[in-house]
């Protein structure tokens, strides 16, 4: 069996990796795919704590977060859509105009 | 103890009426009554002039040990141990004031009419009259200390409203605001005066302070935590070898030095002059300014507990007497003349109170308001005929034209002065009697000196009297010709005032005859007697009969000397008194720019005042502004900084939550 140790740096980097690409790409799609990897990451600790204490609750929690992820990117895609047809590009600085003013 | 029938609850309707008939009159005054303003406010005092009579005749007619008439009306405050009422109080000493303030105040209302014919703002002038007519009755029917001082406030929010009536003039206004503010300061120490009596006795009713003082009850004072009996209370030191009841009762007496303008607080009656002349009369002479010696009559169980504070008030009131009337010789003003002497005769009045002769100092205040008011209306009589002329020297010869005014000008002069019959002569008398025969253990010296001075005062006072009616009335006319031409007697609106204000200035020392004139003439002392339950029984000297007839031979002597003085000064010799004033001109610019006590107040209390609140209004607008808005700079400051950080970029926004929670959760876990 895997150790709780090992999957739990696993989901560490994969959260860092999506940090990383949230924080540092300019491509709108990018960064929808690097907040799905944290939310990914986090559902790897969720299913390594739960498999570790051997509570089935964590794999609950996951399936919630998958579906939720899932509504959020419906949205998340329609809005990227408007955004390509009005602009003809999906860059992250044109999202400035939406700034409180 | 209440009466029988509905005569207590007369007893509010006293000062209710003018109090309705002031709210009415300035309610629909200015449109529908205008010039008849004068019906409702007169119709009101002299409603108020009767219940009073009823209510004395009811007083009367009660067993001479028990003539209260007591009403409680409502609850008023409730704290703690601290209880007031609302309520009413006719006893003989009530009775006397209320009689005076109401009977007087119609005649004067009555001749108001006439003065203040024509005037635009009748329906106001009859609205404050109305509104003082109603707050005195609150002031001297109040059955405890805090209810008197709300309508001490009254009679003192009216003296302002009324000495600033004509207030286009600067100088009108100007002299309102200052009796206003030197009023204020007296103020202050009459409720440092109230709060020392409630932290001693829990009460501020009149009837259970002086039950407490009788029997020497046991209180709870503020400063000992423990109870002890009244008379040792009193008699503990506060420090600077000043007792708990001499600082009470000293502060109670500077509240009465503010309202009865005595020194150093009297700078304001002289000014007040500036108010219409009814006014004059009514507010400054017959009755606001003596309420100061009522309070001091009302308070005369704890008076008479502190030698020393009667021996201030005895040299208070002296040097005030002495002081005014030697200014009063020289003004030129006929209303100042009288101001001073208004000031002068309440110097009497506390000389009196201050030996402890709270009877004589009433009897004083009785015909004083008879005459002084008389007086004031005579030379109102004259400002009318003159077209508004105060100056004694623009006068002269008066007495052919203006017959009544000059004959009644003449009866209040003379019960001014002292000469018998005349009401002042019994009063007047009774007092300089008290005075030398009184003895306090604090100051041995002080009534043989006080009376020596109160001598040369009634010289002076029979001086500037004189003076005052030969330059007036007799010798030869220097009115200006053109108004010379239509001088003319004053309506009788306004005569038959004086004709009974100077019948009771004729006949009002009848009822106080005391001592050994009482005596020798089998005259019955009224008002003395009437007053014995209050203010504790008129002691006859039988052994000093002789004394007492050498003072009296000595003060009117004088008086005639001074009169025979001032009538070769005034009509024989008209130029001397400017020659005499000359070889005289330091003494005589110092009297006449009233001894530089204005201007010394000036320089010691208002220049620094006036510094304090500049400096004071600095630092409002600077330093404590300053501050506030600096708050305000910073937090406009930093809120811009983070505004900066909002700047629309999604990732910046990451980036600083990734930190935030990097740093939360390293200060959470490493630590």
């Amino acid at each position: 069996m895997v150790p709780l140790t090992h999957v739990l740096v696993f989901g560490a980097v994969l959260f860092l990796i999506g940090l990383v690409g949230f924080l540092s790409r300019r491509n709108f799609l990018t960064l929808f795919m690097s907040v799905e990897i944290m939310l990914n990451a986090v559902n790897v600790n969720l299913i390594g704590f739960s498999r570790s204490l051997g509570d089935t609750a964590g794999q609950v929690f996951a399936v919630f977060v998958i579906t939720v992820a899932a509504a959020e990117v419906a949205v998340g895609l329609a809005i990227l859509i408007l955004m390509y047809r009005s602009r003809g590009r999906v860059l992250v600085q044109d999202w400035r105009a939406l700034r409180d003013n | 103890m209440l009466g029988t029938g509905p005569i207590p609850e007369l007893l509010p309707v006293v000062p209710a009426l003018p109090f309705a008939a002031a709210l009415l009159v300035a309610l629909v005054g200015p449109k529908y009554l205008q010039g008849r303003s004068h019906a409702l406010s007169v119709a009101a005092a002299a409603g108020s002039f009767l219940i009073s009579a009823v209510l004395f005749v009811e007083l009367l007619g009660q067993n001479a040990e028990s003539r209260v008439i007591h009403l409680t009306l409502w609850r008023w405050i409730a704290s703690g141990g601290f209880e007031t009422h609302v309520g009413f109080l006719f006893d003989p000493l009530s009775a006397v004031m209320c009689l005076v303030v109401t009977g007087v105040g119609f005649l004067i209302h009555v001749y108001s009419i006439g003065y203040m014919k024509d005037d635009p703002s009748y329906f106001r002038f009859f609205s404050y009259l109305s509104l003082f007519l109603g707050s005195m009755p609150v002031l001297v029917l109040a059955d405890n200390f805090l209810l008197l001082f709300v309508g001490w406030e009254g009679v003192g929010l009216c003296s302002y409203l009324l000495i600033g009536f004509w207030y286009e003039k600067s100088s009108a206004s100007a002299a309102g605001l200052k009796a206003f503010l030197v009023n204020r300061i007296g103020d202050a120490g009459f409720l440092l005066g109230l709060a020392g009596l409630a932290a001693v006795f829990g009460t501020l009713d009149f009837g259970a302070i002086h039950k407490a003082v009788d029997t020497n009850a046991s209180v709870t004072p503020w400063f000992a935590g423990t109870s002890m009996t009244v008379r040792d209370c009193f008699a503990s030191p506060l420090g600077l070898g000043i007792t708990v009841g001499t600082a009470i009762t000293l502060a109670l007496f500077f509240g009465a030095t503010g309202k009865s303008a005595q020194v150093p607080l009297y700078v304001w009656l002289p000014d007040a002059m500036e108010g219409p002349t009814p006014v004059s009369a009514l507010i400054h002479a017959a009755t606001m300014v003596t309420a100061g010696v009522y309070l001091l009559a009302r308070a005369h169980f704890l008076f008479a507990l502190t030698p020393v504070t009667l021996a201030v008030v005895l040299g208070v009131g002296t040097l005030t007497a002495v002081i005014a009337a030697s200014i009063a010789v020289v003004q030129r003003d006929i209303k100042r003349v009288l101001a001073y002497s208004t000031v002068s005769q309440l110097g009497f009045m506390f000389a009196a109170a201050g030996t402890g002769a709270f009877t004589a100092a009433i009897f004083h205040l009785v015909t004083h308001a008879f005459f002084k008011a008389l007086l004031f209306l005579g030379a109102g009589s004259v400002m009318h005929a003159l077209d508004n002329e105060t100056d004694l020297f623009r006068m002269g010869g008066l007495s052919k034209k203006l017959r009544v005014t000059s004959l009644t000008f003449l009866v209040g002069a003379a019960a001014l002065v002292g000469l018998p019959p005349f009401a002042g002569f019994f009063s007047k008398d009774e007092i300089l009697f008290r005075v030398i025969s009184t003895t306090n253990p604090s100051a041995p010296w002080l009534p043989q000196a006080c009376y020596a001075v109160l001598l040369v005062t009634s010289a002076l006072t029979a001086f500037y009297t004189a003076r005052m009616v030969f330059l007036a009335f007799y010798g030869t006319s220097r009115v200006d010709s053109h108004v010379a031409a239509h001088v003319h007697e004053s309506p009788p609106m306004m005569t038959l005032p004086l004709a009974a204000l100077a019948l009771l200035a004729f006949v009002g020392g009848a009822l106080g005859v005391s001592g050994v004139l009482g005596v020798r003439l089998h005259a019955p002392d009224f008002v003395g007697r009437f007053l014995e339950p209050v203010l504790g029984a008129t002691s006859q000297h039988a052994d000093s009969e002789g004394a007492e007839l050498v003072s009296m031979a000595a003060v009117v002597g004088i008086a005639l000397v001074a009169i025979a003085l001032a009538y070769f000064l005034y009509v024989r010799h008209l130029d001397a008194p400017a020659k005499i004033a000359d070889a005289f001109s330091g003494a005589y610019r110092a009297l006449s720019r009233k001894l530089y006590v204005d201007e010394v107040y000036d320089w010691i209390v208002v220049r620094p005042v006036g510094w304090l609140s500049r400096l004071g209004s600095g630092v409002d607008r600077y330093l404590v502004d300053g501050i506030v808005n600096a708050t305000g700079v910073v937090a406009h400051g930093f809120s811009w900084l983070l505004g900066r950080l909002q700047n629309g970029d999604l990732q910046l926004y990451g980036l600083v939550i990734g930190i935030g929670i990097a740093v939360i959760l390293f200060s959470v876990l490493v630590r």
